[in-house]
């Protein structure tokens, strides 16, 4: 039940949290990769791309929101860090080199090294805007982000390398549906691996009471700002697949909406649950591309009004989210035992 | 080393215009059960929470005995890192953590345990797989002295309300601190409880060769296990000495027990 503690799970090496079964996954992506485009329609094909990188962003601001209890509203300004800067990069290299587009794993590698830089940028920026903001106590993190993700957006378009207001355009396609699907399993296994550890116990006990953490000896400030700077880390990787995916960057396109959207995932799914942020990332998605004819129709965009009646009706059904600070297999688990049958399958 | 855990001097603490603390000077013996008593608002809590860390004295000094350096200017969690440990008068365990993970979180602190970065982390590395089983171990052992390994899967919250106080005791412990500062330790306990809790702490003493600072208002408590106590009136510490004394010092009677209580609490 517990959302931390490595005594959820005995032992490390087995079950389906074991490194050779994300490995396995991982592998079935890339198999999928191949021809996953030709077999279902570009539309669905782009809900997908863009449910993966959602299930990216929620689940990284869950470490911050949901199991550190620090209330961040700037993912989306670390995806424009990671965005911008990977799509620099990538662009750039394009530009001087443009013989290594004949070579396809010259690019995959390029866009591997792209994303991951424009990570530690953001993980960079999020030690800025973490150290002096997360030291207090308080809702200070949540105003100072606000202003981040706003501070952000002009700087990028009073910049003129990255295109000033026009923006960047002629990215190239680089953002298949393995790279998506790699990352987020990457992301969903490092976030559950740190959340069940010492770190993440330390995480947890900050959110339950800060007081009595800094009483038993934990350095507060310190774990804050090293699990705000690792979700900003997984920001910058999906804004940086965002970017090779839209192919055109501009200050807008990370705006304070993408932050909200990502709260709600996150609060909507369950602030502490892993498998509830996945969960969420996915339906708000769908929900999202299913509005989209509705706006076309009455040509207002209902999206925000209709996010927002969700998360009323949450709030009043399922004040904890869907899943609460449990995992998906907790509640598979229990219903199983109150059943009374022996959740390893024991009776006949 | 020195023989003395904790010796305070001059310490004072002003809010605002209040004068929650006035030039105390007290020293706790090592290894003794030193009771801190004194009226409601008397600012036994706040002594505590300048030892801590948590409030900055207006002036004074506090000198750990273990290390004969002063605490000034630590920050509350480096000043348990240097073996000092509190519960706290209000109870405030992680609610929603094991019982277990309550004592794990302490555990992880200890600066005698071996930490791991990220890769290890990720990697779910041997040695950090052993070193986590060895803590789970060791964290169940003081558990055992608190009778609460049977409930080590529980979440905290759920514990009845006398397990809870224990807990934060065996959390305090965790942290490998040796000197311990209980506030109120018996606060809601029934008698039976709180004979089971001397029992307890003088337990602690023995097994960890603890020192234990305790404020308390159940007299039977204090002049049961204490073997020194300070009496605190208005910030100011009025008397020291043997319990035996302290029951029969009349300025102690007078501020303390001389109010309702005289009868009360000495027929107790
Ligand atoms: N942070 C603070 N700001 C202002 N005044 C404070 C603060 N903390 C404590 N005080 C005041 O200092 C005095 C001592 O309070 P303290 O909590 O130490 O009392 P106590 O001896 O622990 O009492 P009790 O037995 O009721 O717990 C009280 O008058 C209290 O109001
Ligand atoms: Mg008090």
């Amino acid at each position: 039940m517990a959302p931390s503690g490595s005594n959820n799970e005995q032992s490390g090496q087995t079950g389906i949290m074991s490194l050779r079964w994300w490995i396995v996954g991982i592998g079935i992506v890339w198999l999928l990769n191949a021809w996953l485009p030709e077999l279902i329609s570009p539309y669905f094909f782009q809900i997908i791309v863009l449910a993966g990188i959602n299930v990216i962003l929620s689940v990284s601001l869950n470490l911050v929101n949901g199991f550190t209890g620090q209330f961040s509203m700037g993912h989306a300004g670390f995806m424009s860090v990671g965005g911008y800067l990977s799509a620099f990069i990538t662009t750039s290299l394009v530009a001087s080199h443009p013989e290594l587009m004949n070579d396809p794993v010259a690019g995959v590698v390029i866009f591997a090294i792209s994303l991951i830089m424009g990570g530690i940028a953001a993980t960079a920026v999020g030690y800025i805007v973490g150290l002096p903001s997360l030291r207090l106590r308080g809702d200070y993190l949540a105003i100072v982000t606000l202003g981040f993700g706003e501070i952000i957006r002009v700087i990028f378009l009073n910049t003129n390398a990255v295109g000033g207001a026009r923006g960047l355009s002629g990215i190239t396609k680089f953002t298949t549906f393995g790279a998506v699907y790699t990352a987020a399993l990457i992301t969903v296994f490092c976030i559950w691996r740190v959340v069940h550890s010492a770190h993440g116990r330390i995480l947890v006990s900050i959110r339950e009471d800060e007081i009595a953490s800094t009483a038993m000896g934990v350095n507060t400030t310190e774990g804050k700002v090293r699990a705000f700077a690792m979700g900003a880390f997984f920001a910058g990787v999906a804004g940086g697949l965002f970017a090779h995916y839209l192919t055109t960057l501009n200050p807008g396109t990370f705006d304070f909406n993408r932050s909200f959207e990502v709260i709600i995932m996150v609060v909507l799914g369950g602030m502490g649950s892993i498998s509830g942020s996945v969960v969420a990332a996915i339906m708000l998605t769908v929900l999202k591309e299913a509005l989209r004819p509705l706006q076309q129709l009455t040509g207002v965009d209902l999206r925000m009004v209709i996010y927002s009646l969700v998360l009323i009706i949450m709030m009043l059904a399922r004040p904890k989210g869907i899943f609460g600070t449990s995992e998906i297999c907790d509640l598979f688990r229990e219903k199983l035992s109150r059943r009374g049958k022996h959740p390893d399958g024991g009776s006949a | 080393m020195n023989t003395f855990a904790l010796r305070v001097q001059n310490l004072s603490i002003v809010f605002g215009g209040l004068k929650a603390v006035t030039d105390l000077d007290l020293e706790i013996p090592k290894g003794s059960i030193f009771g801190l008593i004194g009226p409601n608002g008397a600012g036994k809590t706040t002594i505590f929470n300048m030892l801590t860390g948590v409030y900055t004295p207006t002036s004074g000094t506090i000198i750990h005995g273990q290390s004969g350096t002063s605490l000034g200017g630590l920050k509350p969690y480096e000043i348990t890192r240097t073996g000092i440990a509190r519960t706290f008068q209000n109870i405030r365990l992680f609610k929603n953590l094991t019982v277990l993970d309550n004592l794990l979180v302490a555990m992880d602190q200890n600066p005698t345990q071996k930490k791991f970065g990220l890769i290890p982390t990720l990697l779910r590395s041997k040695s950090l797989m052993t070193a986590e089983d060895a803590k789970k171990n060791d964290a169940l052992n003081i558990l055992k002295i608190f009778k609460l390994d049977g409930r080590a899967k529980e979440i905290s919250s759920a514990l009845p309300y006398g397990d809870q106080r224990r807990l934060e005791i065996a959390r305090a412990i965790a942290t490998g601190a040796r000197t311990l500062l209980l506030d109120e330790p018996a606060a809601g306990m029934n008698a039976h409880e709180t004979s089971s809790l001397m029992d307890t702490i003088r337990d602690i003493r023995a097994t960890f060769n603890a020192t234990v600072l305790l404020i308390e208002h159940d007299m039977k408590l204090v002049m049961g296990i204490c073997e020194r106590i300070a009496v605190l009136d208005y910030g100011v510490k009025i008397a020291e000495g043997i319990p035996s004394d302290i029951q029969k010092n009349p300025r102690v009677i007078e501020a303390y027990l001389g109010k309702a209580a005289t009868s009360e609490h000495v027929k107790k």
